[in-house]
């Protein structure tokens, strides 16, 4: 009566970046990117007979391999998460000081990085990563004079003295 | 073709040629230096990448700002100015906030018929409006919560007091609130413009729920209230302290 037992090791899937970089990454952790998770669907990659060696690899043509290896990160992190309930989301309150702990510690890099995660999130639509990092940026914002935010960001101040002028009586009413 | 054509190029032709082929010995070497990319293509705080992300991006940034944020976000570039605009315009008129709640207290009168109203947002504790309108009347303001201060020192109490004293031979009441100490500079506008702002305010944000509390507005401005709130009115409206007054809702 003893049936041999088949272990069976976590599917993988194949992942390159836009510099040819190709990562290895489980199922269920990239299952998180809606993008990579339809085209798993529709090339049919979920077909068990598939090896990893003869699998073919999801180009991203838009993510670099640094940035696609910190996304793997995260979405290894957040594995475990409950699956997103998107009404539910629409609905609730728009907060910036919900990101949780080790989401903090994990966008506390230099503002380059944070847009590259920004829009290999937004490419890949993993919406826990681009809600936490969109919320990182608010936060950079948030309180912070219209000078403050081109000083932190480097923006040029783009407006005609008169536009300025403009924009200046149409605010006066709000300042503190 | 004369060959006069290249008098004086020939020099500017090998260096070109050994420049070229310093170029290659410096490729062929195994531990050349590496080229270095700009420091701006490295640190972000050198670069404006906050303008080059997707708009859908920026708006998603953006529906985590609150007004005054937007506001703020609207006077920083052109770029920013559009989608803070659009973001207020459509994704606000969406988002609703439990109560607004716009307080509004006398801050000083005896200044002729002119007196100061300010008020701020309660929900979220900033000020929103400092402004003056004619003083209608000074009903409401109860005994008990009347304080007489000799001096035009403001004093900065966790209780809400009105202090009133002598200024300029005219007595003056001031306001202070709980927690705050009034906002400096202060921006006074005519008080015609205060039914504009709240239309403007209106349009930022739907609500549940509206507040007036310690209003001395005659029953002709309460009136252009009920005009500025009409096609939004919010479901419940609290009125406190405010006497003789007749609310047109259209």
């Amino acid at each position: 009566f003893l049936f041999p037992i088949k272990m069976t090791s976590p599917r993988m899937i194949k992942l390159t970046s836009n510099d040819d970089k190709t990562f290895e990454v489980e199922r269920d952790v990239i299952k998180q990117s809606v993008t990579v998770n339809t085209l798993i669907t529709d090339l049919n990659m979920d077909d068990e007979d598939v090896s990893v060696e003869n699998q073919m690899a999801i180009p991203l043509p838009n993510v670099d391999a640094a940035t696609l290896e910190m996304v793997i990160t995260w979405c290894k992190q957040h594995r475990e998460d409950p699956p997103r309930n998107e009404e539910e989301e629409e609905k609730k309150e728009k907060r910036t000081d919900d990101i949780p702990e080790w989401d903090k510690t994990f966008l506390d890099v230099e503002q380059s990085v944070l847009f590259a995660l920004i829009l290999a999130a937004n490419y890949m639509d993993i919406k826990g990563l681009l809600d936490n990092c969109c919320k990182t940026v608010a936060n950079m914002i948030k309180g912070k004079t219209p000078d403050e935010i081109r000083k932190h960001f480097n923006i040029k101040n783009d407006f005609t003295p008169e536009e300025e002028e403009q924009i200046r009586k149409e605010n006066a009413w709000c300042e503190d | 073709m004369s060959l006069q054509m290249f008098e004086g190029k020939g020099r500017f032709i090998q260096d070109t040629i050994s420049f070229n082929l310093k170029i290659r010995e410096q490729m062929a070497r195994p531990n050349r230096t590496k080229f270095k990319k700009p420091v701006s293509w490295y640190n972000g705080k050198k670069v404006d990448k906050l303008s080059r992300l997707p708009q859908d991006c920026l708006l998603h940034i953006f529906t985590y700002l609150d007004w005054q944020d937007l506001e703020s976000m609207k006077s920083v570039s052109q770029t920013m100015h559009s989608l803070a605009n659009f973001t207020i315009n459509t994704l606000n008129a969406s988002r609703t906030v439990d109560v607004l709640c716009i307080s509004q207290y006398c801050i000083g009168w005896g200044t002729g018929d002119v007196f100061e109203l300010y008020s701020r947002d309660c929900s979220q504790q900033r000020y929103m409006y400092y402004l003056e309108a004619a003083k209608v009347e000074r009903e409401g303001h109860s005994a008990e919560q009347r304080m007489y201060a000799k001096d035009k020192k403001l004093m900065h109490v966790s209780e809400l007091f009105e202090f009133r004293h002598i200024y300029k031979g005219a007595e003056q009441y001031s306001m202070l609130f709980e927690h705050h100490s009034l906002p400096s500079p202060f921006i006074t506008c005519p008080a015609a413009l205060f039914f504009t702002r709240l239309e403007h305010a209106i349009r930022r944000t739907s609500f549940a729920e509206l507040r007036l509390v310690n209003v001395l507005l005659a029953s002709d401005y309460l009136r252009q209230i009920g005009r500025a709130l009409e096609g939004k009115t919010p479901q419940t409206i609290h009125f406190k302290r405010i006497k003789n007054f007749k609310l047109n809702l259209a």
